[in-house]
């Protein structure tokens, strides 16, 4: 890491990844869930972003908060109601 | 929340919770080991690949060209978890709807596609010059084919892109990268070989360059914006079960 | 030029993309084409093996890289054998099909799952690269829930979700265990491993052999995890069954036996694991037997049973790790191959055969099967061989794994499982003379015709038992060749990295 500050981001981009990865957990309903899933992606890219890595980070970004939630969101709306 | 748990569930949370929390730790523990050792010597990726494989981006020239065939693999992947999903599913059938969207909305996505499309486009071309190449930007194509169902709704956009190209697109695709990587089987180098076939190499930092690499791209692009497309289409065009 | 073993896998997979292709826009020609292009790699594959017992192992560089920093593929006197055994596999897999189908249209994407399928099994038998495993797992991984999946049984999709959640757990473990050995060797090409790997500290070495024998253990039914089967079988249907289990579970034991002895180096790391392996071999011949004597569906016995010859073959392998490259040693782990050979031709044989069986009763409950007197026949012929009576294969290959064995615990276990599968497989044959005195089957319309042919290719295979069973003597030393490529480590780490810088 160059600077403190970069550092510091660090620290808040890891600690927000823990409270989305446990929300993602603890929220019920789906729809929530996937958003905040989405979010993980979201920090997960930013994080790879600043350790170097543009291209895991792009693909992050583009699979996890784009693809993966309009699947899942697709999946969510198929199988409403029908038991849990 | 209201709702009692029963203590067995109680339990079961917590026992769920211990292991995960102890699976974490043991694996932290584990990398932190193996990251602990000393490093062997640089395998000379950094230090070569732009004169083994002219492409200056040094990820896709380990994805495209040193470790092409596991790229070839995972596209395989792909591939068959799309058919897989379409032997599941039925074909996809949209009856008559409504659009959801507003027409202010489709009006201004309408001019903003053409721009949405230059990013994945541009991804795909320039991926041994700069961060990103096929797969990134063939999942940016299948995003904006779900954008257009999305904002326009499925009967205009499976007019607009009909399922039958896009099934056509991956098996081409497929097939091509498999045939592709035949050349260096052909000239005798190995299978997925690149400069060593003859290809012209290009200068590297141009558009043209690389050998095969921008054509992998290429191929690898189409194969996963078709592939990732439909398999959305699929699942989306499937009646919802009643139990 | 030598053959290059890379077209073993690149055939299939080509032609799986060719498949699907051809059954879009003429699916009448797909079978037939099927056929051809699988017969093709069966020829590649015999002459693959020729090359290699003839005149050594073949290495397959690709894209011409250097095994240090690209894949490298290797095949040697023992992944020859598996190859050879999958793309038969295939073969007479499509043959079966054809024989009660013929070659019109055949609904379903069979022909494209079976063919990725039969590409990752030989990738697996044949890469010298770790993530290059990996990646051929996963295929295998998605190409098994195509086979096993169809969307006129509901079930099919369940037992299809059940493996994906087990085989995403053992994804992630596999992908956990590549990770750390490469940040700690720093190379993912097998052969360099094996040389880097004494470095690693006990604890970091016994997480990544845990991870790999957790992670592959589930895709071969290493005992608490081997739940998925009899639901996976029992949801494939015959023919996908047969293909799953009599050829993708010896394909994962291969690669495991391959990962323990040339990436991890188990003899000199940590040779105690061993006997580990061998006490888990016979804790898998136990319960898979006693949970298969309470099964009452055909398809779900059977899988039980192969939990438990998957047993046979890791006590086998235990016991030639134990006791290392010695006479012994080759002759253990040889006996476990031939248990490999002997296993799939049955398991075919039975599922094929038990598909008539089914079709007769319409359903799977071992109470109220049906069969034809031929198909009765082929059943006991079968039977006989995957339970051990002597002029079998299975004689032999159970013969040769306990007389391996110097305590006698293994022993008595082996004896033990060979009575509780011959208690079980009789109570199938009783069943089936009972119902086979009704004479109903025999019609003389076009349909029983069809249920005949389709016993011609389990009936072959019946007879394959009977015939290794008494030329063991000439398979055996092919086999030793096979294990001792298998074992010694030494020769694979310079037939792969060899005549390269």
């Amino acid at each position: 890491m160059n600077s403190l500050g970069e550092y510091i981001a660090l620290i808040i981009i890891l600690a927000c990844l823990v409270l989305s990865a446990l929300s993602a957990v603890l929220i019920r309903g789906q729809i929530t869930t996937i958003i905040v899933l989405s979010v993980f992606s979201v920090l997960c890219a930013v994080l790879f972003a600043m350790l170097q890595a543009v291209d895991v980070a792009m693909a992050e970004a583009v699979i996890g908060a784009g693809f993966l939630t309009a699947l899942f969101v697709t999946a969510a709306d198929k199988t409403r109601g029908q038991g849990s | 929340m209201n709702q009692s748990y029963d203590t067995s569930k109680k339990i079961r949370h917590l026992l769920a919770g211990i292991f995960t929390l102890s699976l974490g730790a043991s694996l932290i523990w584990l990398i932190l080991e193996a990251t602990g050792m000393p490093l062997t010597p640089d395998l000379g990726y950094v230090m070569n690949s732009v004169g083994d494989t002219g492409s200056i981006n040094v990820v896709t020239a380990i994805l495209m060209d040193y470790r092409g065939f596991d790229t070839l693999g995972e596209a395989s992947v792909i591939f068959t978890s799309v058919a897989v999903t379409a032997a599941i599913l039925a074909e996809p059938v949209f009856t008559l709807e409504r659009p959801i969207l507003s027409i202010i909305t489709r009006r201004a996505i309408a001019y903003l596609v053409p721009v949405f499309f230059m990013f994945p486009l541009y991804v795909i071309t320039h991926g041994h010059l700069s961060p990103g190449g096929g797969f990134q930007g063939g999942v940016s194509l299948a995003v904006l084919v779900i954008l257009t169902h999305v904002v326009f709704g499925h009967n205009l956009a499976m007019k607009k892109i009909p399922f039958s190209l896009l099934t056509m697109g991956e098996y081409w695709a497929a097939l091509s990268f498999g045939i592709l990587g035949l050349l260096g089987i052909f000239t005798g180098v190995g299978f997925l070989a690149n400069l060593a076939t003859g290809v012209p190499r290009g200068i590297p930092g141009q558009l043209l360059s690389g050998g095969l690499i921008p054509v992998l791209n290429l191929i690898v692009g189409i194969k996963v914006a078709a592939g990732l497309s439909s398999l959305y289409i699929t699942l989306e065009g499937n009646p919802r079960r009643k139990k | 030029m030598r053959l290059d073993p890379v077209l073993l896998v690149v055939t299939p997979l080509i032609s799986a993309f060719l498949l699907s292709l051809v059954k879009k826009l003429t699916p009448r020609l797909a079978p037939s084409l099927a056929l051809g292009l699988s017969v093709f790699t069966l020829v590649l594959s015999t002459l693959l093996a020729k090359e290699v017992y003839i005149n050594g192992p073949v290495a397959s560089y690709l894209g011409g890289w250097n095994p240090r920093i690209g894949i490298s593929l290797l095949a040697d006197q023992a992944s020859v054998l598996l190859v050879l055994l999958v793309s038969w596999g295939q073969t007479l897999g499509l043959v079966f099909i054809a024989s009660y189908r013929g070659f019109t249209h055949w609904p379903g994407k069979y022909l494209v799952f079976s063919s990725i399928f039969t590409c990752s099994l030989i990738g697996m038998a044949l890469t010298a690269d770790l993530f290059n495993l990996f990646v051929f797992i996963e295929l295998s991984t998605v190409a098994t829930i195509g086979i096993m999946a169809k969307p006129d049984r509901p079930l099919g999709s369940v037992a299809g979700f059940v493996y994906l959640i087990v085989a995403s757990v053992s994804g992630s473990l596999l992908l956990i265990g590549v990770v750390l050995v490469y940040s700690a060797t720093g190379s993912l090409s097998m052969a360099v491993i094996a040389q880097e790997i004494h470095a690693l500290p006990p604890g970091l070495y016994w997480g990544i052999l845990l991870c790999f024998t957790l992670s592959l253990g589930m895709k071969f039914g290493l005992v608490p995890m081997h739940f998925w089967q009899p639901w996976a079988y029992h949801a494939a249907g015959c023919t996908g069954a047969a293909l799953l289990t009599a050829f993708g579970m010896k394909a994962y034991l291969f690669a495991f036996f391959r990962v323990l002895w040339v990436p991890l180096q188990l003899p000199s790391m940590a040779p105690v694991f061993f006997p580990v392996l061998t006490l888990w071999g016979l804790a898998n011949i136990i319960l898979g037997h006693t949970m298969g004597l309470i099964q009452k569906d055909y398809k779900k016995l059977l899988a039980l049973s192969s939990t438990a010859h998957g047993g046979y073959i890791l006590v086998a392998a235990g016991l030639a790790g134990s006791m290392g490259t010695t006479t012994a040693g080759l002759f253990a782990l040889a006996a476990g191959f031939f248990h490999m050979l002997n296993h799939s031709l049955v398991k075919a044989s039975l599922l094929w055969v038990g598909r008539s069986f089914l079709k007769q009763a319409s359903s799977s409950t071992i109470d109220v099967l049906k069969a034809s007197p031929l198909g009765t026949g082929i059943f006991v012929l079968a039977a006989l061989g995957i339970v051990g009576i002597p002029p079998t294969g299975g004689f032999a290959s159970k013969l040769f794994i306990a007389s391996s064995a110097g305590t006698p615990a293994p022993v008595i276990i082996i004896g033990l499982g060979t009575l509780i599968s011959l208690a079980y497989y009789l109570r199938i044959y009783l069943i089936l003379r009972d119902q086979t005195s009704t004479p109903s089957i025999v019609k003389s319309n076009g349909t029983s015709v069809r249920e005949l042919n389709s016993l011609f290719v389990p009936g072959i295979l019946a007879m394959g038992v009977l015939f290794i069973g008494f030329s063991s003597s000439i398979i055996m030393p092919v086999l030793l060749n096979g294990a001792g490529a298998m074992m010694d480590s030494g020769t694979y780490i310079l037939h792969v990295l060899g005549d390269l810088p």
